[in-house]
């Protein structure tokens, strides 16, 4: 079997077309489908029931394992991935989705719960609501609101009692239920709301360690639950027991591949295989990473430079641009040096689409791969906006600075954009949560904090301010409607 | 106008400068060149004739600020006077950067003029590799062995040239007493003085390295050959006449960098190598400037992570960027330097904090600096929480530049190369001890050598 120029194309063609933009719910239409289903070694941590707290950043999967946990077909797909862990022992209800229908809890039945001035007191009765609300749905009754479940919360006796004996039950079946809470940061738009609603939330999950059969999950964002203003106790226990879903070079390459391999082209993309010796299996063995490609480094940089040749530059001197394996994995990281996959996925897109004439005997070229650099970045910064709808005119006037440099530097160009008024302005007309925790906080240092908390930014050892490419590139693509001397 | 009691060097130029800008504004400047005479002395050639009140006061002010640094029989030296057509057309003249402004300057110097020279273009295969560095024992030559032997292991032709006559090392290192060549580079650049060199000379200036095994070969040139180890008492008096010029048949000059240039060049064609492997010498000294600017190589910059480092370093690459014309794109040689962080810790973060302070420094003073321009203007976003995306900008404007001079690789500390014998201790020489402390070089270095579409396994 020898791959021909059709094959090229047709991985091409497949790789264009794969969507450029998907984000995941725990359910409903965005919910992860089965071969969408990639496990990596490394996440064996995170799923496991016993890990009460997983955060992750934006794009990481913590959405798309919520939904893979709640989904009964999906979980035991992805148990033979991670045999050790029980996931088929499990019943797995939602605590809060942030989404409507009646699955799910969001914003609208937590109001109805907890009044806007609110003290913690009514915000832990909820969040025990929603602990009974999940043992009521394990016991096979119709999901009701967590409001119907307020009164028992209320009580301390009739709530213990009650998951006292369900715990007794699952523990006789020798079953765990699984409470899973995922999309936290919708929980309240104002700051100190969602504080307190974060912190009753962890209280609880706290007290629940009393119950081995019934295990609470969160999936939270780091600067959430790193937020400095959370005072308790137990928090430090909490955080240092946090497990992170971060991905690999490996990792990425192996869920491309994967992707490659059960698509549409997979025909040509087993003759490419075959070409350079390398096997290929089906998607359960995939899945349970029985396949060099998941793991083995070498087979995956063999892989990668048939798709797209070595290096970064043709001639003889093109190895010094870097090669064509490692080049995405320098520029696609935050601040943290975390490569998401949808940024992965996107610049590989991105290079499919990219040039006129495809190359004869490839299926992406380097400056495919460059110009791919752009779709990911545009992408990163999109879905930050969902969250943070401050960040594109927080970073399109530092499009200019010569990074890294001088704090001040970077404090004068937003000062002259007002960078800090209009951001404060813009919260208050469409009811987004500001940059600044705190009304007197609001200056470009703490807006740099921001940035700082969420990967856009970081400082160097030498006390200069810095931005990952991945954020420079969509600064630059950002319109500007003018410019103001400096 | 201050008289002050002394000026320094430093302060020649700078009040040149100021002196003319502010009689003839920038323009005036801009058409002008300033001539600095082997002594240092200062005189401007003006671009277009100033009327003869206006040179007058430029001339007295020149005197007056320049004092000993001004040449005293033509400060300012008209467009149609004697041999200025010839200064102000002198293709060597290099552009300087004087606090905001930048000025035209023919430099004549007696000593260290081969800094001067167009960089040479790159060579033709085989590929050159100069180890070069400010100081010693910065590994360089160990970096250097390695590679040879890494080469030789893969089946590759090297051929390894000392070019570090003061302090040699590769001769000691790669070659024994027995096969040691009968002459060295320091022959070989004190005998071209008086007669060409033929084949058989150049043949007696290479030995044989028994590093190489396995079908590769590594041959050497070291700096001194068995005569001078037979005499050496002569080596000083060699050493003293290997850097004179030399009158080529023609009558034109060949400096050192002619002569080094040429000798490699004869070397690389003879022997069908697949690499040449260039041991160059230590800091900033004229040998250096062939063996950096002259051979068309790729050059290594090692360097430790020390203030010194620094400091050189930031001399040679301020003046390498007075070779790019302003306006310019980035010169081709400029992507064959590439800064080797020498006895790097095994820690990342560790080494991060070179690589910063390098980056800095290149920006800051660098052959790239032409590329950065200090921003103006802020760029204020069209509204402010839904910016829309600007398709219409190209990708150089966006994606990040990529100049191997901003992008160190590592030479790690590694005790147990510090006193590196490779014939005696061939142990070291297993490709998974060395491969770990000299990865990246050799990657750098297999990359040119062995350039295939395909990664190797």
């Amino acid at each position: 079997m020898t791959t021909t120029n059709k094959d090229f194309v047709a991985l091409r063609d497949e790789l264009a077309s794969w969507p450029a933009e998907s984000s995941s719910d725990a359910h409903g239409v965005q919910a992860p489908a089965e071969r969408e289903v990639y496990a990596p070694a490394t996440h064996s941590a995170a799923l496991d029931p016993a890990s009460t707290i997983v955060q992750g950043s934006r794009g990481t999967g913590k959405s798309f394992w919520a939904g893979v946990l709640g989904d009964p077909s999906l979980r035991a797909a992805t148990a033979k991935a991670y045999p050790r862990l029980g996931l088929d022992q499990l019943d797995v209800r939602f605590g809060y989705t942030g989404l409507a229908g009646p699955e799910g809890v969001d914003k609208e039945k937590l109001d109805e719960c907890v009044s806007p001035r609110a003290a913690i007191d009514e915000a832990r009765v909820f969040w025990w609501a929603t602990i009974l609300r999940a043992i009521d749905s394990s016991v096979g009754r119709t999901a009701r609101r967590p409001k119907e479940f307020l009164d028992v919360a209320a009580n301390i006796e009739q709530r213990e009692a009650m998951i006292t004996a369900h715990a007794r039950r699952l523990q006789a079946h020798g079953s765990t239920l699984l409470i899973v809470y995922d999309a936290l940061d919708t929980l309240a738009s104002s700051w100190k709301r969602r504080r307190m609603l974060t912190l009753a939330l962890l209280e609880v999950v706290w007290a629940m360690r009393a119950w081995r059969a019934i295990r609470p999950k969160l999936f939270l964002r780091p600067d959430q639950l790193e937020d400095e203003s959370l005072r308790f106790v137990e928090l430090p226990k909490l955080r240092t027991g946090a497990v992170r879903l971060t991905w690999s070079g490996t990792d990425l390459y192996a869920l491309f591949f994967a992707r490659l391999s059960t698509g549409h082209a997979a025909d040509s993309f087993k003759r490419l295989l075959a070409s350079l010796s390398l096997p290929w299996v089906p998607y359960d063995q995939i899945l349970a990473r029985q396949w060099p490609l998941a793991h083995d480094e070498q087979s995956q940089r063999r892989l990668m430079a048939a798709l797209a040749g070595a290096h970064m530059a043709p001639g003889p001197h093109g190895h010094k641009k870097g090669n064509t394996y490692d080049w995405p994995l320098k520029h696609l990281g935050d601040a943290f040096d975390e490569v998401t996959p949808r940024s992965f996925l996107s610049l590989s897109i991105g290079a499919a689409k990219y040039g006129e004439s495809p190359p004869e005997d490839r299926v992406i070229t380097p400056e495919g791969i460059r110009h791919g650099l752009r779709a990911a970045s545009k992408m990163r910064v999109d879905q930050l906006h969902d969250e943070f709808p401050w960040i594109k005119g927080v970073l399109a006037p530092l499009a200019g600075l010569l990074l890294p440099c001088d704090e001040k530097e970077v404090f004068k160009v937003w000062k002259k954009a007002k960078t800090v008024s209009e951001a404060v302005e813009s919260a208050k007309r469409h009811g987004y949560l500001p940059p600044f925790p705190e009304q007197e906080d609001a200056d470009e240092r703490n807006l740099y904090m921001a940035l700082k908390r969420i990967g856009v930014m970081f400082r160097r050892q030498d006390e200069r301010l810095d931005m990952p490419d991945l954020f420079r590139v969509a600064a630059k693509l950002l319109k500007k409607g003018g410019t103001a001397p400096l | 106008m201050t008289f002050d009691a002394n000026v320094f060097f430093d302060d020649s130029l700078p009040r040149l400068v100021e002196t003319v800008a502010a009689e003839l504004g920038d323009e005036g400047l801009a058409a002008g060149v300033v001539l600095r005479d082997a002594s240092g002395r200062l005189a401007f050639f003006a671009g277009y004739p100033l009327d003869a009140e206006r040179s007058q006061r430029l001339a007295t002010r020149l005197l007056g600020e320049l004092r000993a640094y001004a040449r005293t029989d033509r400060v300012l030296v008209g467009p149609s006077d004697f041999g200025a057509k010839e200064i102000l057309e002198d293709s060597s003249v290099l552009q300087c950067r004087v606090g905001q402004r930048t000025v035209r300057l023919a430099d004549r110097r007696l000593v260290g003029a081969d800094w001067l020279r167009k960089p040479a273009e790159l060579a033709p295969p085989p590929p050159r590799f100069v180890f070069a560095s400010l100081k010693g024992g910065v590994g360089r030559s160990t970096s250097l062995s390695v590679v040879a032997a890494h080469l030789a292991a893969r089946g590759g032709r090297v051929l390894a040239v000392d070019l570090d006559l003061e302090a040699p090392g590769l001769g000691a290192l790669l070659l024994t007493r027995d096969i040691l060549p009968e002459f060295g580079t320091i022959d070989a650049l004190v005998e071209n003085n008086l007669h060409e060199l033929n084949d058989s000379f150049l043949s007696d200036l290479i030995g044989p390295s028994s590093l190489a095994s396995r079908g590769g070969r590594i041959d050497v040139v070291p700096a001194f050959g068995r005569r001078s180890l037979d005499n050496p008492g002569d080596i000083l008096g060699k050493l003293a006449r290997a850097y004179a010029e030399d009158i080529r048949p023609d009558g034109s000059v060949a400096t050192i960098l002619d002569q080094v240039r040429d000798l490699i060049d004869r070397l690389a064609s003879a022997g069908g190598y697949d690499a040449i492997l260039v041991d160059a010498r230590a800091g900033l000294h004229e040998t250096t400037a062939s063996a950096v600017l002259g051979l068309g190589a790729d050059v290594l910059l090692f360097g430790l992570h020390e203030e010194q480092t620094f400091q050189g370093y930031t001399a040679l690459l301020a003046h390498l960027a007075r070779l790019v014309p302003p306006g310019s794109l980035v010169p081709e040689w400029v992507e064959r330097l590439t800064p080797v962080q020498a006895k790097a810790p095994v820690d990342a973060i560790a080494r991060s904090e070179f690589n910063q302070r390098w980056q800095s420094m290149v920006r800051e003073h660098g052959p790239l600096a032409t590329a950065w321009v200090a921003p103006r203007e802020v760029q204020i976003p069209e509204g402010f929480r839904d910016v829309p995306w600007n398709e219409q900008v190209p990708d150089e404007e966006v994606l990040p530049p990529e100049w191997s001079l901003l992008e160190p690789i590592a030479v790690l500390r590694d005790d147990r190369f510090e006193r590196f014998d490779p014939l005696r201790r061939r142990d070291l020489l297993s490709e998974e001890v060395y491969r770990s402390t000299f990865g990246a070089i050799l990657e750098r270095v297999e990359g040119a050598v062995f350039p295939k579409n395909e990664v190797s396994s």
